[in-house]
């Protein structure tokens, strides 16, 4: 019988395959963990890095390159590099240094380090205030702003290596075939409506954002004058302009009567743009390469003035670094590795190659960075942009905010009632 | 964003200090380190001038691990330049902890200023400055000296070397214990054993013993892994953890309890828990039966079939959920294929009804694999029997198929309930359990697991999420229990 | 015995009819729910009428008794007539821009009207109406039936299952299409225009996929194995043995999956981590068997409980050994069950993602799903690469699939209780 031998075969494997793997493994069981041998000198000290870049992409050749050299200059460090994938990283970072077993260095985003550095497990942070691992020489690297974008309640917790905003940017080819002027730096908010409604006919969007993405939308907050917090850290969803700019944001959709199709996501966005149904988006550089590779004549510009208030719409700016873990035990290994991960060596490397923005004020007037059209505009739009507060309550903003957008949206809520409620709420969840 | 501003501030100081006559740089007279400091990677450096600095004077704090007697063999920690303080800030102490300070000779010693780039600019007089150096190497001999220079830069003083050891070592966190869950583990097992044994003693019958040693090794291996975690989630739950104070949570009684049943919305995310758990089983149990029934006896091509089939099951469902909510995108495939017009995902019925449909899709080919095998025990002379019989097609269904396919679909329907429940990754990732209608409470589609992600991950209330956790524990184990002693599911054939 | 013929006789038409209006019905069930969500209630309406004229249809055909047969037959045609009208109307109101979805609905109207008025108004229906068949007739008729009803019934099982198939389709035709297109769009564009390999070769040409495919092979294999190992013997205890604590035994199986996970992932690590399974095959290996058990010991005493007891007693008496009890007789007759028992533990170790990539704090032994979701950064995902790997991932499985695919076919547990 066929089936018996195949029995007979499952149940011999049964027993001979798992020795196998427990024998096979016995060997290397250690080694991770970044807690190697004792740091005695001429031993070989081991780094766990876990980096957050997309696999196979040109950031991560960029990175693992950088990882390479500074391996070659350094015999006595071995470095082990995990590539986690981004949206889990901080949760599997939370979860293995509650273990004990957190890596030496990890990549983070600003936005996240409020929310990781607020953690204490038996009193102790996550992860290591860099400040007294720095010599001024080496703080002065990077501009002030990244610098104190990376810093928690006084803590500096990473370096910044990278940073990231949205700009406008549009399709050149669009304005000139129908002749309309092309954006520029003193555009008002007005002048795009114009230009937007004159190109949105047929298939094609004049303008196209995701209306519901709160990020964006706070831009606009800025542009109208409000903010997302008070000097004093107390949230301000609600403040002067931001009742204004949520009712002139949400305008845009075509159900109140705008150009942008109602619905449009992040996806849509971008397929409008590659697709040339769209003449101008909202948008960060990490898509460029995908947009001149569908052959679209792509441009950049400011995001525009409003009148009525004087300021200019400014995008949040978030940064990227890294972060050394509090239980490391090569923390001086461990920053130099990040120094040399951030340094104007590397950031130069990912600025030119990936359109990766650098934090670093030599590589900021580089030569070579200033005449790279996408890189010297995308650092014009952060001049007007605002850093994203590196706080506990920044990770909290949120939810309420897309509950008051979605009230909005849908009608149930006028925008001075709905974002006063988000505020209410975000204050209660602060508190408690 | 601030670009260039240091240097141009640098090309300032030194117009500055062109513009003045040229004098001698002062010399450094004695330089002192310690690296007795409290600080971790810190050491304390001192340098006595000669005489009073002059405006133009600056000194480079060079260091090294090894000795020198070169600056350019040495790296520079910062700079201190004597000049105009009036324009400049004075940190606050501490701030980066490279405090400096510098004393003109009447025994004060004052904060220096600092320049935009970060160098410390004392004024003119100073004859005596000490600095707290940040990044010097741990536990190791360094090697200290001052390079002053004069307004036109080109002198090459340097100081004596000097050395100290930074012996403040590095404040680690304390290992996280594993005693303790040695310890549950242990305990575990061990009151496993003696549980299995003494019942296996018990028992009378050789087989009631051998049935020990049978379920043995599966029990062991769940309760070592999975016991521990379990115990612990409810034991957390009767506490005030967060994720600010992890590690020192205290006993807070049932107050997370009361926070759960009190939260705005418990009833709705429930509701629709159940609704999503319910609609999905059955439709999934439905789906499956009616598939495995079509694709039971003689049909052409069943093998394509089956494997087509499988295929939802197969792919990881990770990209399958992004492509479904692809295409409920307003304009994605389902809106251009009906030619509607509805944001599926941004409206709170249809987005429901979207995750529920995704799921489903998702779901029944496990159960269509499961009753196919099933049916694959029923001995086919039973229908012939029947046939000849004359019972027609339904009552054969249902009162000879369905029996036979109990034992089988009743243990996957309930593990597929408990599944479902406390599945977290389709409308994770479809919906993030929004359209959010509500500040501060559950989305629309949230359903209990998903918004246990919330409190516990996004709001840092590890209390309070185990509590939900709990409930929803406690809610699984009403509904198993009911339905086992419903359906006399754990019944043996003896 | 010509009586019995003629008595028994009814005409195929009738039969396939009846199965042809049911399953529009149905059908019409989903167009109705898309009219409803287009607002088109114009449409909605004539579905209405269609559907009403298809119950008519049903019942008219479904009833067999002599009396009132050409009532029935002149019925029959007339809601076939209406039906075939309102599929027309359907299509016409539409305008000129109508979908595939609209023809897809017309169809449904249009297949059973134009079949109703053609198979009531055949001759043998017309006969059997008329109750003026010749015996002979009947006998031939009834051949016909034996012969042909079958085939129409499986006919119709495929309609539904090529339904049922577009639907499974529909997404993964989206993904092959995302996996061969240039570029790294997730949607839009034309389907399957300027096909290219490139994310294929992308993928095959790293070291990272071979690697996490070794590892995903290693741990699933393994947790295929112990799981079985470790369910089998737990499944036959609890099937043919009653011994105390075996209800409370087997509700434990199932307590711990109550439990969400994400909560207690941490004491998790801190079990793994004690007993220094973190990143090691084994400890993947261990926590997978552990969470596909449940499902295992209770799917096998399930198919357990289906093998007759006498068998057992049979063999026993035979002289066989416990164990020869369970290795010859009951193994074999589970033979289906232990394949979607496998296939279960094997596809819960290979598409699980969150323990694998929390167990590793090295990406040493990363499995395919965690491999899988590192194409997805923060601002983009190289969505070309992760089609193509997923299709990849599913391969295996489909081969397996296949494979296993031999256990589930019938007449191999009969054989083997005959046998």
């Amino acid at each position: 019988m066929g089936a018996n031998e195949v029995m007979a075969i499952i149940l011999a494997l049964l027993i001979i395959i798992p020795g196998c793997i427990g024998a096979g493994d016995g060997t290397n069981g250690d080694g991770a963990g970044g807690a190697g041998d004792g740091a005695g000198g001429g031993e070989l000290i081991t780094l766990v890095v876990w980096s957050t870049f997309e696999a196979d992409s040109l950031e991560d050749e960029v990175f693992l390159d950088a990882i390479a050299t500074f391996d070659a200059q350094h015999p006595s460090i071995a470095i082990d590099v995990s590539n986690r994938p981004f949206m889990q990283a901080a949760d599997s970072f939370r979860v293995a240094a509650q273990g004990g077993e957190a890596p030496d260095l990890m990549r983070f985003a600003s936005d996240q380090l409020g929310q990781v550095g607020a953690m204490r497990v038996d009193g102790f942070p996550l992860l290591e205030d860099l400040r007294p691992h720095l010599t001024p020489i080496q703080r002065n690297i990077y501009d002030a702003q990244a610098l104190s974008s990376m810093r928690v309640g006084g803590d500096l917790l990473a370096l910044p290596a990278s940073f990231d905003c949205v700009s406008l940017i549009y399709n050149a080819d669009i304005f000139a075939a129908e002749g309309v002027e092309p954006p520029n730096a003193n555009w008002s908010w007005q002048q795009m409506l114009e230009a937007a409604d004159a190109l949105s006919h047929g298939n094609q969007v004049g303008l196209s954002v995701p209306l519901k993405d709160p990020y964006r939308w706070l831009a606009f907050q800025r542009g109208f004058g409000g903010e997302l917090f008070a000097a004093n850290g107390v949230p301000t969803l609600d403040s002067n302009g931001s009742a204004a700019a949520l009712e002139a944001w949400l305008a845009l959709d075509q159900s109140n009567g705008g150009m942008v199709p109602t619905g449009t996501s992040i996806d849509t966005m971008k397929n409008h743009f590659r697709e040339r149904e769209a003449a101008m988006i909202i948008d960060g550089p990490w898509n460029w390469a995908t947009y001149s590779q569908a052959r679209i004549n792509v441009a950049q510009a400011p995001l525009p003035m409003v009148n009525s208030s004087g300021e200019r719409i400014s995008p949040m700016v978030t940064y990227k670094g890294w972060s050394v873990s509090k239980q490391s035990l090569h923390k001086e290994e461990a920053v130099e590795l990040a120094l040399w991960l951030s340094s104007p060596e590397v950031q130069k490397q990912f600025a030119l190659e990936t359109w990766t923005l650098p934090t670093a004020v030599s590589v900021q007037s580089d030569s070579e960075v200033i005449d790279d059209p996408v890189l010297s505009g995308f650092l014009g739009q952060a001049e007007y942009g605002f850093p994203a507060p590196t706080t506990r309550e920044m990770s909290m903003v949120w939810d309420p905010l897309s509950a008051a957008i979605e009230q909005v949206y849908a009608g149930k809520m006028s925008a001075e009632e709905a974002l006063s409620k988000a505020n209410q709420q975000l204050l209660e969840e602060i508190d408690g | 964003m601030r670009r260039g501003i240091p240097l141009i501030v640098v090309m300032a100081l030194v117009m500055i200090l062109l513009a003045i006559p040229v004098v001698q740089a002062t010399a450094v007279s004695k330089v002192e380190a310690s690296g007795q400091s409290s600080s971790y990677r810190n050491i304390n450096l001192t340098w006595e001038l000669a005489g009073p600095a002059v405006e133009g004077d600056g000194f480079h704090i060079m260091f090294s691990k090894s000795p020198f007697a070169n600056a350019s063999n040495a790296t520079l920690h910062s700079t201190v330049f004597t000049g105009p303080t009036t324009a400049l800030a004075q940190p606050v102490l501490g701030e980066w902890y490279d405090d400096c300070q510098s004393s003109t000779g009447d025994g004060d010693w004052v904060m220096v200023f600092r320049g935009e780039n970060g160098s410390a600019v004392v004024p003119a007089g100073t004859v005596a400055i000490q600095c707290d150096l940040t990044g010097m190497p741990a536990g190791e001999e360094v090697f200290l000296a001052i390079w002053s220079f004069d307004s036109h830069l080109i002198s090459d003083d340097l100081s004596e070397v000097v050395t100290a050891t930074s012996t403040a070592v590095d404040e680690l966190p304390p290992d996280a214990d594993t005693r303790p869950v040695w310890f549950a583990i242990g305990s575990i097992a061990l009151s496993l054993v003696v549980l299995l044994a003494v019942l296996g003693w018990k028992e009378r019958t050789a087989q009631g013993r051998s049935a020990m040693l049978y379920v043995a090794p599966a029990l062991m291996a769940l309760a070592l892994l999975t016991f521990y975690p379990v115990g612990y989630g409810i034991v957390l739950s009767f506490t005030d953890a967060n994720q600010s104070a992890l590690g020192e949570q205290s006993f807070n009684g049932l107050d997370n309890y009361v926070e759960v049943f009190g939260s705005a919305g418990f009833l709705r995310v429930l509701g629709f828990t159940l609704l999503w758990t319910v609609v999905n089983v059955f439709a999934h149990v439905g789906i499956g039966l009616a598939l495995a029934m079509a694709l039971q006896g003689r049909v052409k091509g069943k093998v394509a079939y089956r494997t087509i089939l499988l295929l939802p099951w197969a792919i990881p469902s990770y990209i399958t959920v992004l492509i479904w909510r692809g295409i409920f995108q307003y304009d994605g495939l389902f809106n251009g294929l009906l030619g509607t017009q509805i944001d599926i995902l941004g409206l709170p019925v249809p987005a429901a009804a979207a995750v529920i449909v995704v799921n489903i899709w998702l779901g029944f080919p496990f159960m269509m694999m499961v009753i196919s095998g099933a049916l694959q025990t029923i001995p086919g002379d039973i229908y012939e029997a029947a046939e000849v019989d004359g019972v027609s097609t339904v009552s054969q269904f249902r009162h000879l198929t369905l029996p036979m396919l109990k034992p089988a679909i009743v243990p996957v329907a309930l593990l597929g309930f408990i599944w479902t429940f406390n599945m977290f990754n389709v409308i994770y990732l479809m919906t993030d359990g929004g359209p959010n209608l509500w500040f501060g409470e559950p989305g629309s589609t949230d359903i209990l697991i998903t918004y246990v992600y919330d409190v516990a991950f996004r709001r840092g209330l590890y209390g309070v999420a185990a509590a939900w956790s709990v409930v929803i524990f406690l809610i699984l184990l009403w509904f198993s229990a009911t339905y086992m002693k419903k359906t006399n599911a754990t019944g043996a054939v003896v | 015995m010509s009586d019995l013929a003629i008595r028994w006789f009814i005409p195929l038409e009738l039969r396939i009819l009846s199965g042809m209006s049911l399953l529009s019905c149905a059908l019409l069930l989903v167009v109705l729910l898309f009219d409803y969500l287009r607002g088109d209630y114009d449409s909605m309406l004539i579905h209405w009428l269609g559907m009403l004229a298809l119950s008519v249809m049903i019942l008219t055909s479904i009833d067999h008794t002599e009396e009132g047969r050409t009532k029935r037959r002149d019925m029959g045609l007339i809601t076939s007539g209406i039906t075939l009208a309102c599929g027309i109307t359907g299509l016409f109101i539409r305008g000129q821009e109508y979908l595939l979805v609209d023809l897809w609905a017309a169809l449904v109207l249009l297949i059973p009207g134009l079949s109703g008025l053609y198979l009531l108004s055949s001759p043998v229906v017309s006969r059997w109406v008329d109750s003026t068949l010749e015996r002979a007739e009947a006998e031939a008729g009834l051949a016909r039936n034996r012969l042909l009803l079958p085939k129409w019934q499986a006919g119709l099982k495929h309609v539904v299952l090529l339904h049922v198939v577009a639907v499974v389709m529909i997404p993964v035709l989206w993904i092959i299409d995302v996996a061969i297109s240039p570029g790294d769009a997730l949607q839009g564009g034309t389907l399957f225009s300027s096909p290219t390999g490139e994310h294929f070769s992308n993928i095959l040409g790293g070291e990272n996929f071979w690697r996490w495919a070794r590892n995903s092979v290693i741990v699933s294999i393994g947790t295929t194995i112990l799981g079985l190992c470790l369910a089998i013997p737990a499944g036959y205890a609890f099937s043919r043995y009653r011994f105390k604590g075996r209800g409370a035994m087997m509700f434990t199986f199932l307590l711990v999956q109550m439990f969400p996970g994400i909560i207690i992932l941490v004491p998790y690590f801190m079990v793994m981590k004690s007993l220094g399974l973190l990143n090691t095959a084994i400890g993947l290996i261990l926590a997978y068997s552990v969470t596909a058990l449940p499902l295992c010991v209770w799917m096998l005493k399930g198919f357990f409980d289906t093998v007759p007891k006498e068998l057992e007693e049979a063999a026993l008496l035979d002289g066989c050994s416990q164990f020869g009890v369970f290795y010859r007789i009951i193994l074999p007759l589970s033979l289906p069950a232990i394949a979607v028992t496998a296939l279960f533990s094997f596809l819960a170790a290979w598409n699980e993602f969150l323990l694998a990539l929390t167990f590793n704090t090295s990406d040493e032994m990363f499995t395919l799903p965690v491999g899988l979701a590192s194409y997805i950064s923060a601002t983009d995902a190289a969505w070309g690469d992760f089609a193509a790997m997923s299709l990849l991932v599913a391969i295996p499985v489909v081969l397996l699939f296949i494979v296993f695919q031999k256990f589930l076919i019938e007449g191999l547990t009969a054989g083997s209780v005959k046998g």
